[in-house]
Order: structure tokens, then C-alpha cells, then sequence
């Protein structure tokens, strides 16, 4: 584990180092948001819009009480889905996602000797694969993120108002109240630090693969179970800084 | 030209290559040959820097890359060379124009329309006119190891590399492998060298010719006086080729009559 740790530090230094040729960055960045990001809309807004509505339908149920005002469903919906649902519960699934096509894509370049053609062209293949990567995630998943805040939001008033017969405007009235912008970019900067992981753990996994077609199953398991432990771990950190 | 001093390479534990010493002329084709397992490809990957040799040092005409920290020497040399895998290694996210231009994509200054034409002149020389656009998964064994080829040989390299070139082709995709590589290493004075098991290209292309055995350089000579070669070793590899066996067997009968 050390070990695998320090061989992630120094592969992070190679993606930095000078690429020894970047032609096309942002053409290959550009395929990266396409193949990363925007494969990902269909499940992040699926995923959102239901648990949007789960957690409507819990709040609605434990908070049915006479001395809570019947706003606070929307109030707290937001709240929940702004700080922890969105960014966290979808980096799981981005970890998922992202992660294991980034793994087994890089990994079968390693087996099949794509990365050794690469590096022998004088090129830096660790900056070459991997920054458009990170950089990719990094510029999108917070427009993932955002999405996923809109399509649970309505999900949860979907839920409220047509499951648990919630009055529209109560639920609106909710979401509105006590603004605070902070949230939101507490939100972002999450999102940013898990894209980070993501990307550069999956790559990690994937390109220091070595042996054959089974590893690099192996390999984009774990990457994903690992880039979901580091956003577990390092969301508890960033609670704890941010707020 | 290219030369190998005392080097050695451990693997798994296991010394793979044992003290190589040996020089690669430019304008000739030197063959490396052996069994399965004997070690040629480790030597090949050696020489480029994929592994890191744990003993002495390979010079490209005068120039080595060990120690030196800031890889620019390494980047200065491995612009110079082509290689062609053992299994390929093309890009399979590329179709094969784009995989034939892409050194040329990332390190020539020519118009794309340039770049597309050296391309696609790269693979007729390989016999590939009109696969441009196919995309790799839809290549056959033979066809993915001359877009290989044409890839190496885009960028007009120094030093040219070939694993096996000619490993699953049938003879004669074989025998035209064999003779376009022999006619650019002419034409341009490149220093190339191939790793085959093919005895038909040993005694055809084979300007020098080195075997290895064990991971030990056993025998140096070329592929017209292998076949005098009283090297026990030698004899018993080309003995496993029916033609060679023949060959031996008609020497061998010529010298005692
Ligand atoms: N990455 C590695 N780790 C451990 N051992 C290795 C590794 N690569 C190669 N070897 C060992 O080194 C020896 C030489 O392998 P190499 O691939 O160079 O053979 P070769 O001469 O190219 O054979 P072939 O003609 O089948 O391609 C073999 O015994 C192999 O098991
Ligand atoms: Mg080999």
C-alpha cells in the first residue's frame, strides 16, 4: 500500500513534467470531455432525479411534524442535495464510471505495448495519456455536478408534489429560503479535488498495469475502489476544513 | 551505428541477458537471432531504454542515455528511432492513416496535407495503398505488422527497430517484409535491426548475423558463412528449419565430395 502510494506520487511528477511534445493538447482534452463527460450525462441525471426524490420523500415523512413549518422540506432538500448528494454520492458513481474506462483503456494500452510505442517516440506517454485526463474531469465534473443539482432538485419536487401531495409552492418557498452561495462552491470545490482523484488514481491503476488481459480487470477494480476511498476520506476532511 | 557494451538485464529474478557486447553497422541489416525465450526482445527493449539495463550501456553513435537525469539526450535519440513491436502496438483508438501519421502529428512542422501524403506514401511502400481508412480491429496479423512498419518508417529514422517483422505472415508477405526493409536500410544508411527466428531471412537479409542463447551473444557471422558455422548450438537451431536442414545437408554433402 506505501508502496503503491509512493509509485502514485512519482507517476503524478512524470504527467507534470515537461511532455516532451504537447501538439493537440486541447483537441485531445476536448475527446477526453467527450469520451468522460458527456457519455455521463444520461446516468448522472437518471441517478439524480431518483434520489432527488428519495430524499423529498424521507424529509417529508420524518419531518411531518405541526411545529416544523412545512417549507423546511424544500429548505433541507437543498441543503442536502447542494453539500452531500450531489457531489458526493455522484463522484461514487463518476468513480465508477470514469474510473473503470480510464483503467482498462490505459491498461490495454500498457499490455499491448501502445504506451512502450509511445515512450520510445521520445515522448513523455505518462503527460501525454494522462494530463488531458485530469484536466478533462477537472473542467467538466463541476458541470456534471451542477446538472446533477438541477435534476434532483426536480426530482424532489416531482416527488413532493405529485407522490406526497406537497403544495408546489411551500416546496419552492423551501429551496428559496436562507440563500447561501457558499454551499454551491463548497460543492465545486469538492467536485474539483474528487475529479482529481478519479482521474489520476484510475490512471494510476491502469497504466502501471503489467502482465495481461486479466489484470487489467483487476486493475480497473481496483481503481475503482480505490479513487471511491480517497473521495470517502477526503470528503470527511473537507467537512471538517470547510464548513 | 549502434554499439552494445557489457550489457546485462535481470528479470523476474533472473539474469535474461548475460554481458552482450556487439556492434550494429549502419546500412546492414543485423539480424538477432534465437529460440523462443532466448532473450531478443528484452535485448531490443533494452536497447531503447524500456528497460533499464542493470549492466553496462548501449551507445547510438557515440551518444548514451544512461544517467542522464534530464532525459534530453534520451529524447534526442529515441526521436531518431522506428520501431516495430513484436505484436504491433498500433493505436487501436486510430484508424490506420491517423496511426501512420501520428509521429509525424506530433513532431513534424509539415502541412497536414504534407503529413497525409508522407502517410500514405508510408504505406504503399508496405503494400497498403487504400487501407487509410480502415479502422486497426479490422486488419489481419500480416496487414497490422506493415502498418507497423509504416509507422517506423514515417519519420525517416536513424536507428530502425524490428521485432519479429515477419512473424505470421505467409512467405511470400514474408519475403517482400524482408526485402523493404533490406531496400531502406540501403537507401538510407540506417542502422536496422531485426529479431526473427525466420532462417529464410537469416540467409537472405542477413548482413550480420547474431545468435543469441541464454541470454549470451553464442555466435556472430552472416547469413551466407551461418551455414559452415561448427557451432553446436547453431547447427541445432537451424536444423529445426526444413529448409535449412536441406541446406546443411547439401553444404555439408558438396564440402565432403
Ligand atoms: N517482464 C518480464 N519479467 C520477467 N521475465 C521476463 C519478462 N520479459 C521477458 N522475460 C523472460 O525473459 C526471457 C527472454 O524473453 P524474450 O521475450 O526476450 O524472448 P524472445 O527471444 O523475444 O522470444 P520470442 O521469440 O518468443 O519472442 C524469457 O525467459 C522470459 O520469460
Ligand atoms: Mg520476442
Amino acid at each position: 500500500m506505501i508502496k503503491a502510494i509512493g509509485e502514485y506520487f512519482l507517476l503524478l511528477q512524470r504527467v507534470f513534467q515537461s511532455p516532451g511534445n504537447r501538439k493537440l493538447f486541447w483537441k485531445q482534452v476536448l475527446d477526453e470531455i467527450y469520451h468522460l463527460g458527456m457519455d455521463s450525462i444520461p446516468l448522472v441525471s437518471l441517478v439524480s432525479v431518483f434520489v432527488g426524490a428519495a430524499i423529498t420523500i424521507q424529509l417529508q415523512i420524518n419531518m411531518d411534524s405541526p411545529w416544523i413549518p412545512l417549507y423546511s422540506v424544500g429548505f433541507a432538500a437543498r441543503k442536502a442535495i447542494v453539500l452531500e448528494l450531489a457531489p458526493t454520492i455522484i463522484g461514487l458513481v463518476l468513480a465508477g464510471k470514469i474510473g473503470s474506462h480510464i483503467a482498462s483503456q490505459l491498461g490495454t494500452m500498457r499490455v499491448t505495448e501502445q504506451i512502450d510505442a509511445i515512450e520510445v517516440m521520445g515522448m513523455n506517454s505518462a503527460s501525454y495519456l494522462i494530463l488531458p485526463k485530469i484536466i478533462a474531469c477537472m473542467l467538466f465534473n463541476p458541470i456534471l455536478i451542477m446538472l446533477s443539482i438541477i435534476t434532483a432538485l426536480a426530482g424532489g419536487w416531482a416527488a413532493g408534489v405529485g407522490i406526497m401531495h406537497m403544495s408546489s409552492f411551500q416546496f419552492i418557498y423551501g429551496l428559496q429560503s436562507f440563500p447561501h452561495n457558499f454551499d454551491l462552491v463548497y460543492a465545486i470545490a469538492k467536485t474539483l479535488v474528487f475529479a482529481f482523484f478519479i482521474s489520476s488514481i484510475s490512471s494510476f491503476y491502469g497504466y502501471t498495469v503489467k502482465g495481461g488481459a486479466l489484470e487489467v480487470g483487476k486493475a480497473s477494480t481496483k481503481a475503482v475502489v480505490n479513487s471511491s476511498i480517497a473521495i470517502i476520506l477526503s470528503n470527511l476532511v473537507m467537512t471538517q476544513l470547510l464548513m | 551505428m549502434i554499439e552494445i557494451r557489457h550489457l546485462s538485464k535481470e528479470l523476474g529474478g533472473r539474469e535474461v541477458l548475460h554481458d552482450i557486447n556487439l556492434k550494429l553497422e549502419p546500412g546492414l541489416c543485423n539480424l538477432v537471432i534465437g529460440q523462443s525465450g532466448s532473450g531478443k526482445t528484452v535485448l531490443m527493449k533494452t536497447m531503447v531504454g524500456l528497460y533499464e539495463a542493470d549492466a553496462g550501456e548501449v551507445l547510438f553513435d557515440g551518444r548514451s542515455f544512461k544517467r542522464d537525469k534530464n532525459h534530453e539526450q534520451l529524447t534526442e535519440i529515441r526521436r531518431e528511432i522506428g520501431m516495430v513491436f513484436q505484436g504491433g502496438a498500433l493505436f487501436d483508438s486510430l484508424p490506420v492513416l491517423e496511426n501512420v501519421m501520428f509521429p509525424l502529428d506530433m513532431f513534424s512542422t509539415l502541412s497536414r496535407r504534407a503529413k497525409v501524403s508522407r502517410a500514405q506514401e508510408c504505406l504503399a511502400r508496405v503494400d497498403l495503398k487504400g487501407a487509410d481508412k480502415l479502422s486497426t480491429s479490422e486488419l489481419s496479423g500480416g496487414m497490422r505488422k506493415r502498418v507497423a512498419i509504416a509507422r517506423a518508417i514515417a519519420m525517416q529514422p536513424r536507428y530502425l527497430f524490428c521485432d519479429e517483422p515477419n512473424s505470421g505472415l505467409d512467405p511470400r508477405t514474408s519475403e517482400l517484409i524482408d526485402a523493404l526493409i533490406s531496400e531502406i536500410t540501403r537507401e538510407a544508411g540506417i542502422t536496422t535491426v531485426i529479431n526473427t527466428h525466420d532462417m529464410n531471412s537469416v540467409l537472405k537479409i542477413g548482413d550480420t548475423v547474431n545468435f543469441i542463447y541464454e541470454g549470451k551473444l553464442w555466435w556472430q557471422g552472416n547469413g551466407k558463412n551461418i551455414l559452415d558455422s561448427d557451432n553446436a548450438e547453431i547447427i541445432h537451431f537451424m536444423e529445426a528449419s526444413e529448409l535449412t536442414k536441406r541446406l546443411l545437408h547439401n553444404h555439408r554433402n558438396k564440402h565432403e565430395a
